[in-house]
């Protein structure tokens, strides 16, 4: 069902502020409704904002120097010792970015430095100092770069050259008398000279190149302790997560501060409140302050409260399915409890192996219990667990185990209970489509609750009962011939009032009948969804048929060690046993996923189509919303 | 020498036949789907790992989505099983396999082959959209599932009336 909300106005004094919403957010019950425009204002929150970004880049760098954290439920805390951690982490947040600092300059040094080295590389043979290499009153230098076999004809040319061949050009140093400079520069010109400046440094090349290698030496030493260091502080990685959570609160709690209205000394919060959790709400702010006032008043025509859902432990996990599809309008109708039976069946129907069933239901047990998942995920791995334990039901009736036959495995004639998918195919179609008009007709029933609670008893008739008496009527006349006379009746009693009633609205008789023909032309849509409960039968039939196919080709590796005695017989069983292991976690996953997905599917179109509204939004209340922990309550 | 292929074929018999479109509807329900599947599943997949490279906690989603499109191939598999089955060709018993049978099972695989093979090109357009999305709507992960498994309703439609045809011919 979907909890009744009240309107909540709190106004307390400006001093209390930060203590009653601490207590809220302890106690998760509020949804703060903004009174400011957020967007526009400075919302006070940035720093926290940017605290919340630099523990999530610390932890996603830490994540590369760490080991991978094993597998394992998240660590559980009260509220106090996450917040107690608090300083710790910070100071683990900012030594992990001074390393990064420290690493990413070592790193940017590093790379400067071996840029240089490469520059000087072509000259390490010369001698020459570089700051000697300059212009004095007698001689002028040219430092360059010349093609392979331009050398020689700078030699012709009667300058004095002193080159070092490399692999593509040669680098050459290139001295001529003062006076022949400019001689000297148009020759090279011609020779496609490329001149090269020494960067300011002293010392020859190859003292600059040696110092520089030392420099890198000692960079790389820094390098590999910060690397070190990073190391060390990843052990620490789970503390950046759980100060990712704790700012996180705070932050969520800052931006509800802001979104509260404000006088010089007091504040006045507007907000939701879920109707069952208003004395739990109203006991926090009490307990944080003495001075205030918290009222509640039932929702207004025109508001549009958020939509919570509360369900029997047992289907609450389906809830996660619905609001896949959206959350349900504040006035519609939660639609978990009807949906979760229909969920259940189909999910086993498509799945049809008890064997696959039995891996999900215990493989689903055991995650719950072990990795402790929280929030949606939670009620996921629930669903598949469910899922499972349908399938195992319905393994005997209308598949198989892992594949394989029940009657191979019993040595009986009786199973499948109900029907062999691949021997009695019209009857299976028929069950599929049978309970698919089930399904349908409750949807319709939904709807019709729908009208009549909302004091609309002619659309729940007119509109929606005739739908389930002319589809009933005919199908029994084609179904069952001897109910002839009472398929007539209600055939043409639905279509009747179908065609009459549809446009009850419209004056004028003909338009009315017009509607009401248009109506009658849904016929198309709901035999559409009839055949598309097909699904159930057709997906059934893949998992059955993939099993078995797996089975035979374990078969197969099996007797291809047939003839080799025992040891052929032992090492058929293991080879095969790997094989056949591989295959059905292949078709396990794959049928799940198949049978998931189009059972949700059936839900979404076929069923919700009839009566779902769905334009609610999540009751978000202010609350610890953690990612990395699992809160304990005190 | 074009009288030596005519005689070759003159060699079969009516049973020959039978066992060779069998096994041409054998191979075109598992090639067919299969290659829809493969492109498909290829296509998201890469849109999926674009998406995680930038946000690797979508790796879940985006996993979901890339294998929407695989279905075909294994709609193509089981079809083709069930012809081997069901023809005798498993079994090893062919006698009864006539060029009528033959080509009936030669049809019953054309609906999946191509049903198949265009709906898992189809269906992966729409998963690598939804795999976008997904990028900027971390959300919209239910949406972007139903939408691409629209496409699918028409593969299960084609498997469908391939098993009938399988199972009556």
């Amino acid at each position: 069902m979907i909890v009744p909300m009240k309107r909540l106005t709190l106004v307390a004094l400006k001093a209390d502020e930060e203590a009653i919403l601490q207590a809220l957010q302890r106690t998760g019950t509020v949804e703060v409704i903004s009174q400011a425009d957020v967007s526009d204002e400075k919302t006070g929150d940035e720093q926290l904002l940017s605290q919340v970004q630099r523990f999530e880049s610390a932890a996603q760098l830490l994540k590369r120097y760490g080991e991978k954290p094993p597998m394992g439920p998240k660590p559980e805390m009260s509220a106090e010792e996450l917040f107690a951690s608090m300083p710790e982490s910070v100071a683990l947040m900012e030594r992990t970015e001074e390393l990064d600092k420290t690493l990413a300059a070592a790193r940017s040094e590093i790379e400067k430095k071996e840029t240089l080295i490469e520059t000087l590389l072509p000259w390490e043979r010369l001698d020459a100092r570089i700051e000697d290499i300059h212009a004095t009153r007698s001689v002028r230098y040219a430092v360059g770069f010349l093609p392979l076999c331009a050398v020689e004809q700078v030699e012709a040319a009667g300058f004095a050259v002193e080159a070092f061949p490399g692999v593509r050009e040669t680098a050459v140093l290139v001295a001529s008398a003062a006076s022949e400079y400019d001689e000297m520069q148009r020759a090279l010109k011609e020779l496609d000279f490329a001149e090269f400046n020494f960067p300011a440094m002293k010392g020859t090349p190859r003292m600059n190149i040696r110092a520089l290698e030392t420099e890198i030496a000692s960079l790389r030493e820094t390098e590999a302790q910060t690397v070190n260091a990073l190391e060390t502080v990843a052990k620490q990685r789970t503390l950046l997560l759980e100060g990712l959570d704790a700012t996180s609160i705070e932050r969520d709690r800052a931006r509800s501060a802001a979104a509260v209205e404000k006088t010089t000394s007091a504040f006045i919060l507007e907000g939701w409140v879920r109707a069952d959790e208003e004395e739990k709400a109203q006991k926090a702010v009490a307990g944080a302050a003495e001075v205030f006032s918290f009222e509640t008043r039932e929702p207004l025509e025109e508001e549009a409260p958020p939509s919570a859902m509360k369900n029997k432990k047992l289907v609450e996990p389906f809830e996660s399915i619905v609001t896949m599809y959206a959350y349900p309008s504040y006035r519609g109708v939660d639609a978990t409890a009807v949906m979760a039976p229909f969920y259940f069946l189909f999910f086993g129907m498509m799945l049809s192996d008890s064997g696959y069933g039995l891996a999900l239901f215990i493989g689903g047990l055991l995650f719950s219990k072990y990795m402790k998942p929280q929030g949606g995920m939670a009620k996921l791995a629930r669903v598949i667990t469910y899922g499972g334990l349908s399938a195992l039901i319905c393994g005997p009736f209308i598949g198989t185990f892992f594949g394989m036959n029940w009657n191979d495995i019993f040595h009986t004639d009786i199973f499948p209970l109900l029907f062999d998918p691949m021997v009695d195919v019209m009857p299976m179609m028929l069950l599929s489509c049978g309970l698919g008009l089930v399904h349908m007709f409750t949807g319709i029933v939904v709807k019709m609750y729908m009208c009549f609670r909302d004091g609309d008893p002619q659309s729940a008739i007119f509109d929606q009962l005739s739908w389930i008496l002319l589809l009933t009527g005919l199908i029994l006349l084609f179904a069952a011939p001897a109910l002839k006379t009472v398929a007539l009746v209600l055939t043409a009693l639905g279509g009747g009032m179908l065609l009459l009633f549809s446009g009850r609205s419209k004056k004028n008789p003909i338009m009315r009948i017009g509607s009401g023909l248009g109506a009658l032309y849904n016929i198309t849509g709901y035999l559409s969804d009839i055949l598309s409960y097909v699904r159930i039968f057709a997906l059934g039939l893949v998992s059955g048929a993939m099993g078995m196919v797996f089975n035979l080709i374990g078969g197969m590796v099996y007797d291809a060690f047939g003839g080799l005695g025992i040891v052929g017989a032992i090492l058929g069983c293991i080879l095969a046993g790997a094989v056949l292991l591989v295959l059905h976690v292949f078709s396990l996953f794959i049928n799940t996923l198949g049978a998931y997905a189009h059972c949700a599917r059936l839900q979404f179109i076929e069923f919700f189509g009839k009566f779902y509204e769905a334009d609610g939004r999540a009751f978000k209340p202010l609350r610890f919303n953690t990612r990395n922990v699992i809160l304990r309550d005190k | 020498m074009p009288t030596e292929s005519q005689s070759i074929f003159a060699s079969l018999t009516p049973n020959d036949w039978g066992i060779i479109f069998t096994m041409l509807g054998v191979a075109f329900a598992a090639v067919l789907a299969g290659i829809g599947s493969a492109i498909g599943v290829g296509k998201a997949g890469q849109a999926a790992a674009g998406v995680v490279a930038e946000q690797p906690d979508r790796f879940g989603n985006c996993m979901v989505l890339q294998l929407l499109p695989g279905s075909q191939g294994i709609y193509g598999f089981a079809v083709a099983i069930l012809i081997l089955i069901f023809s005798g060709v498993l079994g090893g018993d062919t006698s009864a396999l006539t060029l009528e049978k033959g080509l009936s099972y030669f049809a019953a695989s054309l609906p999946i082959a191509f049903g198949g093979l265009l709906s898992a090109l189809h269906q992966a357009k729409v998963a690598v959209s939804g795999i976008h999305m997904l990028a900027k709507r971390p959300d919209g992960f239910g949406n972007a599932m139903m939408f691409t498994l629209m496409v699918e309703t028409y593969a299960l439609l084609s498997l469908i009336i391939s098993v009938f045809l399988v199972l009556f011919a």
